[in-house]
Parts: C-alpha cells; structure tokens; sequence
C-alpha cells in the first residue's frame, strides 16, 4: 500500500506540464537518437546533461532517463527497415527484422518491436517499483562464476544460429571470439594482437562490425543482384498482428524480459549482452526454431523486450546501491552528482520525490512511446517505397556516419567497411553471420567472467559447483547440451528397434 | 594540505610556485581563444573527469568567467589515446583542450610507448580524488593493519577488487604490499569498471574493494562496508569522515589518489596558456566550485604557472616507480 501511494505521489509529480514536458521531450530525444546509428542513448543524455543544470532534480532524471529507454525502442525502426542498428541492442532487430521487412511485413515486424518494448518497459518499471531492494540483495549472488555460465549458455545457441552447416556456424562462432581476443587483455592489463595499433586497444568495436556484416554486406549482395528489387509497400492494416501472431511472440516476450531484466541487473552485461542472450535463449524454446535467420518475429518480440527490461534492470542498482549497472545508468548518477545528490543505498527513502517520479515517468514515457510508434509505423515504413537503387546509396552513407560517430574517428569506418567485405564473402560462401557477432558480444563477459571466477577460488574449478545459484545453472546448462543428445540417441534407437 | 605524490614536499613546492606565479603570470599580456573551446575527454560519459569538466564548464560559463562556449566532447578509446591523440594533433590550436586523468600518464607507460603527458602544454590540475579502502562490514580485520597480517598468515587469499588491471586500485594495492613488506601477497580483482568491482565486494565476494569518498560514504552509512582506512596524509576534518584512521597511522606508508586537469595543445601559445592560468585560478575561487569540490569530497589542490611542469613529471615519476612496483612496467 506504501508504495502505491508513493507512486501516486510520483504521478502527481509527473502528471503536470513541467512534468509531462520533460517526459515526453526525453523519449522524443531518445527514440530519435536510438534510431540514428552511432548515436547511442549515452550520448543523446551526455549532450543534455548541461541542459538539466538548472533543472529540477526530478525533472531532470524524468527527462535524461527516457532518453535511456526511448532509445531502446528507436534503434528497431532502422534495424527493421533499412537494416542498419541505431544501437548495438538492435543488432538482433536488424537481422530478423529486415528479413520481415523484405518479405513485405515490416509493419509486423515494428508493431511486435513497439509491442513488446511496452510490454517489457511496463513490467519492468512495476518491478522496479515493487521489488527493487529484494531483488538487488539477489543479483548480488550473482557474479563471476554466473556470469561465466549464462555467457556460456548464450555462446552455445551459436551452433545452432547458421541456417545450414553446425560446422560452419562454430568456425563463424570461433572466428567472433578471435576478433574479440583484439585489444586490452582484460585482467593482465597487456595488449593482445594489436599490430602497434592504437585504435585496435579497446579491441574491435561491436557496432561498426555489425553494420558491416549485415548492412554493408547485404547492399553490396542487392546491387550485384541488380534492380529486380522490388519497392516495398506496408499499409497500416499491416501493422494488425492476428490474434495467433501476438500468443505466438507472448512467451518469447516474457523469456525475454526475465533475461533481460536480470542482465540488467548485472553491472558490464547491458542491453547488448541482454539482447543475444534471449536471443540464445529463444532459439532453444521457440516453436519454430527453423526461421531464425530468416526473419523470425517471435525474435524481434524476445530480444525488444530484453533490451527494454534491461534497461529498467539496470535501474535496480542504481536506485538501490548507487552502482551503475551501464553507461546509461552511469550519465544519470552524474547527473544526480551534478545536482548536488549523492547516490546511494539511501537514495531512495533520502529521495523519494525524486524515485518515485522518475518510476512514474517510466509508466507515462512507455505509454507515449508506444503512441508514438505503433500508429507511425506505416510511415516509417514507406520509407521502403523509394526504390532500392535509390535508397541503398542513402543506407551506406548512414551507415558509415554511424560508424563513424561510435568514436568520432575514421578508422572505425574503416573497420565497417572491411567488415562489410568480409560479410559479402561470408554471404558468398554461405557462412552464417549471426555465430560470428554473437561471440563477438559475449566473448567479452565470457573471458572476464571466467578468468575472475578462478581468480576469486585461486584457480580451483570447483567455485562453479559450491554457489548455490551457480550450480544450478550449471544443471541447466547440461540439460541444455545434453538433451538434443539424448533425443538423437532415443529416436535412432527407437528406429532401430522398429 | 594533502600530499598526493610519493615524493615528499614536491607537491607543496609547486603550490609554492605555483601560487608565486599568478601574480606575475596576470600582469603578462593574455590573450582568450577566439570561438568555441572543445575539451575532449577520453571516457564516456559520466566518467570522473567528464563530470568535473561539466561542471567546470558551466561554472566558467554560468558566472561569465568564459564568455567562449565550452563543449564537451567524450572521445572513449584505447586507454584514453584516441582523445589524447586528437590533441596532440592540432599543435598550436586554440580551441581545442583535454582533459588531465591518470591514463594520460598509464597508459603510455603500460602499453611502452613513449611518455605523452609532457607533449601537451599543461594548464592546470586543479582536483583530485580521495581514496578510502572499504572491508565487509563482519571481517575480522577491523583496520587495514589487521588485514595485512591476515594477509601475512594466509599469503594470496586476501582479496580485492577493483576497476581495470594497472588502474589506481591495483596500484593501491600494490603499494599496501610494499609498505607491508615482501612476504604480504595480496589477490586483485580486476573489473570492466569501477561499479562492477564494487559489485562484486557488496556481493561478499572479496575483502577489500579501493574507493574514492563519494562512493564509500553511502556504503558506510548503510552498513555494507567497513572503512578501514584512508589514503590520505592525515584524517579529514568532516564528521563522517574524521573516525576513519589514515594508513599512515596503522603503520602502512601508503598515500595515494587521482589527479585532473587541463591540457593544452603542444606548442600553445604562452599567452593563451596564461589566460588559462587565471581561468583555472579564478574558477577555483568560486562558491559553486568549493561547494562542488566539498560535497564530493575531492581535493582542491590547484597547481598553475611555472611550478606545473615540474609538478606534471613528479606525478609522472610517481605512477612510473608504482606501475613498477605492481610489474605492470618493466
């Protein structure tokens, strides 16, 4: 009852004209930034932070923060249409996603991504109201050795994500984690295949190679193809999901958000990590496994909804500890330092106008995103009636800015446009490209996690079975490897003895 | 005053020469930049120094101590050398600045490159950042001196966390061992960023975890953490503060914390590099800036003029013999 009437204060707070301006320019900012590639929510709030110096403390965090999550639902539109991600957690939306859109369903394809963003940015600021504090003494049971095998459990699905060839996709899956290995070794300190590159230091940057692998790659692919494509239109009864659509991407929805709110929670995974892993994830429950990679849309609803769950995950450590969880999370604690607060454990009875507002804002900020992009979804669409001649031009120039705003620096457009080479091969000799960028955004935690696992147990294996929550996932992780196994077995037994 | 250098006096000698300078350095002729300024910072938002240019921006721009517009530019990369390097590439622009912190001095130093720090003209440091180690709030060591014993006994099993390899905590750690002595063998942990490595400790994962005193006192009051010592000369003044024993006293010679800055770029002209001289100087004096630097408990020790240079290479010596010390250099 507490904190319902806590919320009702922070409505009051959020239901005036300051209060509703600061929510609705924030996710405006955000859809927009998170629909330029490059652009990610961080920079959209590092760019208005001065803007909120003078501002209402409350106010200020209404505004910085939806742009955090309104970014999270504008990286879908050009993921799906034009296939380039406006942010690294659309990466998964640009490759089921423009799938969709080609075969003339875009406006399903942005109707599940605006539908189980709300869906997801909804259940997760209820969450976040009601079970903040439990739930952030749980996520700190979770560390390395967890980290280490939910990352496993990701990287696994890589086998299965090629269309064709389980070989190919773990060649595709090892040639990511090489990539990865590129840069700072993250618990030596010493650098690691580098070639005397500074650039190469933080190794090769996540979105630059996925806007080469599948954006650049599949233009170069169309233009060899010639004009036969087609200009693609979508009417707004298109954007109508049938009553089967929406049971069919419910669950995947809800798989979704739990992985993405509980990677949220974990500070270093973020929405990226969040975004792959249900997409992992859903690859082992989905229905119809077989259209992954080919434009699946229980995908787009699994990995929208992590992506947003994610996002008020990270929510539960900031507003509880005072620890950011993400970069996103990390501009609004400085901007609550800027204002003179001081995050943390106390932050929300010392603040409780300003949590509960900013809670308050998330219920309204969902509600106006979700007006804003279901009905205009036939009018992003039409954007694939310019003919692909005409648009594909456009696409590369896109993607190139956006690589190149990631680190303001030409050399990450280069590694876009080396990687666009490498993707066109890749097409070309039917390599699955999906194995590759999901190792590239695991590797990261994997390597880390693992190492600082057995550095905490002083090099002994055994601290995977002695946490509690680590031996289960571990029972999980064998269960997963080891029933399709057991399946093969029984069926070619059961043939047999036919 | 704080002393954060390991050489003793040479901080107090460049506030010396420092503070002698500015007089002199006003009655030279100085000259403003013209047009914006962009002070490019080699970290993403909301990274230390990102938040203290920020709030140095607008307190330069909000009292019209800088008329220029000031923008800030996060230019993330390689240990902060792609900010470094875009600075370094524009000998002699008046537009363009970086901001000072600790990589600018680490990171050459770890990836064995040439030093870059005394490639910029220096304008000023003028923060630095406080550390306290923090123990679980039930360990049986109640001070840093009973943890190092513990760690004596049991070699390799103490632990502590903290942000990227080579970084400031390692380098803390490093330097409770040498105070210890040879036979103290402590275990780093080392995180993506400082919030995961102070994740992992209120997860009771490690003993210890290094944090700067705007990060531990909410721990402390919440009871998630123990202070066990701070990393400062002597015990600071401010209540919360003023129970927590420096290192020095239990014993353990260890002094250490961050510093930030301005950087210019090489070749600056002399009176613009002056102009930012006074810049600094009056943006220290200002109420918003003591109340930023107070409420934040940082250091506000400012170093200008003709003693910054040799400021500059006595933080630079000091993190070299560190980094050395924790064999992150040869």
């Amino acid at each position: 009852m507490e904190t319902l009437s806590l919320i009702g204060m922070g409505f009051g707070m959020v239901l005036t004209v300051p209060g509703l301006t600061a929510v609705v320019t924030g996710v405006l900012i955000g859809q927009i930034v998170g629909a330029l590639p490059g652009i990610g929510p961080s920079t959209g709030m590092a760019l208005l932070l001065p803007v909120t110096f003078g501002m209402d403390p409350a106010l200020a965090i209404m505004m910085l923060s939806g742009i955090l999550y309104g970014a999270m639902y504008g990286g879908s539109i050009t993921a799906i249409l034009i296939n380039v991600p406006g942010d690294d957690s659309s990466v998964v939306c640009a490759i089921e996603g423009n799938k969709l859109a080609r075969k003339g369903k875009a406006g399903h394809a942005l109707a599940v991504a605006a539908l189980s963003s709300f869906a997801a940015g909804v259940t997760g600021t209820i969450v976040l109201a009601f079970a903040a504090v439990a739930l952030s003494a749980v996520a700190l049971r979770f560390n390395a050795p967890e980290f280490f095998l939910l990352a496993l459990l990701g990287i696994s699905a890589s086998a299965s994500l090629g269309t064709g060839s389980v070989v190919k996709a773990l060649l595709m899956g090892l040639f990511g984690l090489l990539i990865a290995m590129v840069g700072i070794d993250p618990i030596a300190g010493t650098t690691r295949l580098t070639f005397g590159f500074s650039q190469l230091l933080d190794g090769f940057d996540f979105l630059p190679v996925a806007i080469g692998v599948f954006g650049i790659a599949e233009i170069l692919v169309s233009l060899e193809r010639g004009g036969t494509m087609q200009p693609i239109v979508t009417r707004f009864r298109d954007t109508f999901l049938s009553a089967k659509d929406v049971a069919f991407c419910a669950m995947a929805a809800v798989r979704g958000f739990i992985v993405g709110f509980c990677m949220g929670m974990m500070p270093g995974a973020g929405s990226t990590v969040s975004s792959f892993l249900a997409y992992g994830v859903e690859r082992k429950f989905s229905r119809r496994p077989e259209q992954f990679g080919h434009g699946a849309l229980d995908a787009i609803a699994t990995t929208e909804a992590a992506n947003n769950a994610s996002v008020t995950g990270a929510m539960t450590p900031m507003l509880t500890l005072g620890i950011p969880g993400s970069t996103g999370t990390a501009v609004l604690l400085a901007a609550l330092i800027l204002q003179g607060i001081r995050p943390g454990p106390t932050l929300m009875t010392d603040q409780p106008v300003l949590v509960w507002s900013l809670i308050a804002s998330m219920f309204v900020g969902n509600v106006v995103l979700l007006i804003l992009n279901l009905p205009m979804a036939p009018i992003f669409a039409s954007i694939l009636r310019i003919p692909y001649a005409y648009l594909a031009p456009g696409i590369v120039l896109f993607s190139l800015i956006g690589a190149y705003a990631v680190t303001l620096s030409f050399f990450t457009m280069g590694v876009a446009i080396a990687f666009g080479l490498i993707g066109y091969f890749m097409i070309k000799a039917d390599l699955p490209r999906a194995p590759l960028v999901l190792a590239l955004v695991l590797a990261p935690l994997l390597e880390e996690s693992l190492r600082q696992s057995l550095l905490l147990s002083l090099g002994s294996p055994l601290i995977f079975v002695q946490r509690p929550f680590s031996l289960a996932l571990l029972v999980v992780l064998l269960l997963v490897f080891l029933m399709p196994l057991v399946m093969s077995l029984r069926s070619r037994w059961k043939a047999r003895s036919t | 005053m704080i002393d954060f250098t390991n050489v003793p006096g040479v901080s107090r000698i460049a506030l010396a020469a420092g503070l002698a300078l500015i007089a002199p350095a006003m009655a030279h002729a100085e000259r403003a930049p013209e047009g914006p300024i962009e002070i490019s910072v080699g970290c993403s938002a909301g990274c230390t120094p990102d938040v203290l240019m920020r709030r140095a921006a607008s307190i330069w721009n909000d009292t019209g101590i800088i008329d220029n517009p000031i923008v800030i530019v996060n230019r993330e990369g390689g240990g902060m050398t792609a900010a470094m390097n875009y600075v370094l590439s524009r000998p002699g622009d008046e537009n363009n600045l970086m901001a000072l912190a600790e990589p600018v001095f680490s990171t050459p130093l770890v990836q064995g490159t040439d030093p870059l720090y005394d490639d910029f003209t220096p304008l000023g440091v003028f923060v630095q950042t406080q550390l306290i180690v923090l123990a679980q709030p039930d360990h049986e060591a109640t001070n840093l001196a009973e943890m190092v014993e513990i760690a004596r006994a049991n070699p390799q099993q103490v632990m502590m966390a903290g942000s990227s390899a080579g970084g400031t905590d390692e380098q803390v750690m490093g330097l409770i061992e040498q105070a210890a002595g040879d036979d103290v063998q402590m275990t780093f942990i080392p995180h993506s960023g400082g919030g995961a490595a102070q994740t992992t400790f209120l997860g009771g994962n490690t003993d210890m975890v290094t944090v700067t005193i705007d990060e531990a006192l909410p721990h402390i009051e919440a009871g998630n953490a123990r202070p066990i010592a701070i990393l400062t000369n002597e015990r600071l003044s401010d209540e919360a503060l003023a129970d927590i024993p420096t290192a020095i006293e239990q014993g353990l010679d260890v002094t250490w914390g961050q510093v930030f800055g301005l950087l210019g770029t090489p070749e600056l002209d002399p009176e613009v590099r002056d102009w930012w001289t006074a810049r600094i100087v009056e943006l220290t004096e200002t109420e918003e800036w003591q109340a930023f630097i107070s409420g934040n408990f940082l250091g506000g020790e400012v170093y200008v003029g003709e003693g910054l240079p040799d400021a500059m290479t006595g933080f630079h010596e000091d993190r070299v013999a560190v980094l050395r010390l924790i064999g992150a250099i040869e």
